[in-house]
């Protein structure tokens, strides 16, 4: 099978549901003749016009209040975050409005939106450039979010975001954007709200999310080389989690390891821990051991930014204490 | 990691040890396997290995000293370990008096049952097996036990329950006595069962059965009787000649009542199908047949199969009542006892009559107390009247 980057595959999605359906149309900084901070967009308002591929000014706010507006209205617009952190200046349009609407209509009314936006650190781009706030929207009822770690996710996911009706925060990395992986050239739909198996293994099951799904796997690698067998499971969207694939691989492994790179207390990694204890409690041998950033702003220091995004070697020794028995 | 040594339990009654002997001190080095202390149980001593190898950090308690099952005797560690406070007690260091310490002076006051710590699946584990947490040793962090240990303990646990109790004879759980158990534990597990017992007065059973015997010269039971008029009663309250199946009662065409007898095999239930439309006579000369093949063993599948309630009579065996266990997938069963001579009063009188107990058991998802005492009502009339003669 063919190989493109996370990026490719994230404008392929947006292409194929542009040519697919005339409702979809894309709004953000810069996303036009510049093709977007990432390239997400490039080439697409040659191919598609300016009234389809709209430029914005510099608010967030307004960003996603048009496309709330939009969507209510009946089209089906996809929204550009340049950088996740920027989501904070257009919380309210988030959370108070796209997420609510149908509840506060009796269903008469929908919000069909895709906000896409970056989050992740590792670039040396510091506090307001770096963070991870996915917890954020999945604390927010009413919203989706979708967390894709690979190519072929990225797209098939995007695609299944267009087409919901409902408002989905579509959570990208930056550190992903050159990643490449296998894409299928024929269309196909990764379904929201399910999770995948990454790895099979029997020891121990780390849970992962976006950037920590590929530190997790070469973690598994290097621990295999020590007969430990690490399932590793990828639960692609975050709300709804895929909470059965993530018991039923506990139940047979009986451990669990939870890795993620945004910070620990009410994060990412405390929702699916307790999902493990509330649901497969009889069957943890140990306790759920949770890997995540230290409760602290990203620092400018590559350094100190190396320090608290979670690592390899992190993955790696938690696992081998949970395996041999030391927590 | 400091390993912490617990008083074994070694027989389901102990519930104290007596600390007879160390065999190592405080800070002397021991391996793994060897003798670590001798205890005395209930009625023999024992010699408790060390399960791990390392340094003895602690010894809790002296010699003689009675403890109870699961409490921490010892901890054996790495010689540099820091022993973590746990707030055991500390033995009591005061010197010995001349006196040798008796076994209630040594007593501890107050003995607080130890906390077990354990591993989720650990305990899910030992529950399913019937394990005591408190005799196994844990080797995880702290002394937790975690799955491996409980997979250990069940390993090497002997089987010492059974054979406590001396065993005669072991009798197979195989052909018939198999069937017979997995029927009567589906039928208690599955079917909510109550049972309405009622007296019934058999004087006109009795003289019935004299009158047919002195004027036909024909043999009838008094299950044929039964027979005859519960598949009458059932005509009149159908819902009890049914069966419970996923969400829909299936009331049967046919009352096809089987007859609780018992062979060499165990118990049999013959059927006498269409109870309904035979005559007594039929009905007894066809239980004759079937109670004969029940004794030679030669009843076909035919006999056995096809019954939608059962009757089931104890009082040849001068049982007075009981409660039986519906035959699934029936939904009733009659219980018959003996027939005795009782005083019974009647408009103040006391008079002398032969009585039975019958007790029917229904399954209460199909049929409730009420119209089940009716059944009973009308299967009481009939046996009292002389509704039988008819046929």
């Amino acid at each position: 099978m063919r190989e493109i980057t996370y990026v490719e595959a994230l404008r392929e999605a947006l292409r194929e549901e542009m040519l697919r359906d005339e409702r979809v149309f894309l709004l953000g900084e810069d996303i036009g003749p510049y093709g977007g901070a990432f390239t997400v967009t490039k080439g697409l308002i040659e191919e598609f016009g300016p009234e389809r591929v709209r430029d914005t000014p510099i608010s967030e706010s307004a960003i996603v209040g048009a496309a709330v507006g939009a969507a209510i209205t009946g089209m089906r617009p996809v929204a550009e975050i340049m950088f996740g952190d920027l989501t904070a200046l257009a919380m309210d349009q988030i959370c108070n409005q796209a997420a609510k609407i149908h509840y506060m209509f009796g269903g008469q009314a929908s919000c069909p939106m895709v906000l896409r936006t970056p989050f992740g650190g590792g670039v040396n781009i510091a506090e307001h450039h770096s963070q991870s706030l996915e917890a954020w929207f999945v604390h927010v009822p009413g919203l989706k979010v979708v967390a894709p770690s690979t190519p072929y996710d990225a797209k098939g996911l995007l695609k299944s975001s267009i087409r919901d009706d409902n408002p989905v925060i579509f959570c990208e990395h930056k550190q992903l954007y050159r990643v490449k992986g296998p894409v299928p050239e024929e269309e196909y739909l990764v379904p929201i709200g399910s999770g995948e198996v990454k790895r099979v293994g029997e020891d121990v099951t780390v849970i992962a999310t976006m950037w920590m799904v590929h530190k997790a796997l070469k973690a598994a690698d290097m621990l295999a080389e020590e007969g430990i067998k690490v399932e590793v499971l990828d639960p692609r969207t975050l709300n709804p989690l895929d909470k059965k694939l993530i018991v039923e691989s506990v139940m047979k492994t009986n451990r669990a390891v939870v890795v993620s790179e945004d910070v620990k207390t009410c994060g990412i990694t405390a929702e699916i821990s307790a999902v493990i204890v509330e649901e497969a409690f009889d069957y943890l041998d140990a306790p759920v051991v949770r890997i995540a950033n230290p409760d602290a702003p990203i620092p400018f220091s590559p350094p100190l930014e190396n320090y608290v995004i979670p690592s390899e070697e992190r993955i790696v020794d938690a696992v081998r204490k949970i395996v041999r028995g030391e927590v | 990691m400091v390993t912490f040594v617990k008083m074994p339990k070694s027989s389901l009654t102990m519930k104290e040890g007596t600390i007879l002997k160390w065999y190592k001190r405080e800070g002397e080095k021991v391996e793994k396997g060897e003798p670590l202390v001798q205890i005395l149980e209930e009625k023999s001593t024992i010699d408790l290995e060390a399960t791990v190898s390392g340094v003895v950090k602690k010894l809790y308690y002296r010699e003689n000293q009675d403890v109870p099952v699961g409490e921490v005797i010892a901890a054996i560690g790495a010689p540099e370990e820091e022993l973590p406070d746990v707030g055991k007690p500390e033995a009591e260091s005061a010197p010995t008096v001349e006196k040798p310490p008796t076994l209630v002076e040594a007593r501890k006051p107050e003995s607080t049952k130890p906390m077990v710590r354990a591993s989720p699946l650990a305990r899910k584990l030992a529950e399913e097996h019937g394990v005591d947490l408190t005799l196994i040793q844990g080797t995880g962090p702290g002394g937790r036990i975690v799955e491996s240990d409980v997979r250990r303990f069940l390993e090497e646990r002997p089987p010492t329950i059974v054979e406590e109790r001396r065993v005669k004879e072991t009798l197979p759980l195989t052909g018939m006595r198999k069937i017979i158990a997995e029927k009567m534990s589906l039928s208690r597990d599955t079917y909510p069962r109550i049972t309405l017992i009622v007296e019934v007065d058999a004087s006109e059973m009795k003289r019935f059965r004299e009158r047919l015997k002195l004027f036909e010269n024909i043999d009838v039971s008094y299950t044929d009787i039964l027979v005859k008029a519960v598949a009458k009663a059932l005509t009149k309250h159908p819902i009890l000649n049914s069966t419970l199946m996923g969400n829909e009662v299936k009331i049967f065409q046919d009352v096809n009542i089987g007859v609780a007898v018992a062979s060499p095999l165990g118990l049999v239930v013959p059927v006498i199908h269409g109870a309904e439309n035979l005559t007594l006579t039929e009905i007894a000369k066809r239980s004759q047949q079937l109670v004969k093949k029940a004794k030679e063993g030669t009843l076909t599948r035919q006999d056995l199969t096809g019954g939608t309630f059962t009757i089931t009579n104890l009082g040849m065996y001068g049982v007075d009542m009981f409660t039986p266990i519906i035959n699934p997938p029936e939904t009733a069963i009659l219980g018959v006892g003996r027939i005795r001579e009782t005083p019974v009063v009647e408009e103040g009188r006391v008079a002398v009559k032969p009585t039975m107990f019958l007790s029917l058991s229904v399954d209460h998802r199909v049929v409730d107390g009420a119209p089940a005492a009716e059944f009973m009502q009308t299967l009481k009339k009939i046996l009292e009247g002389i509704e039988l003669v008819e046929d």
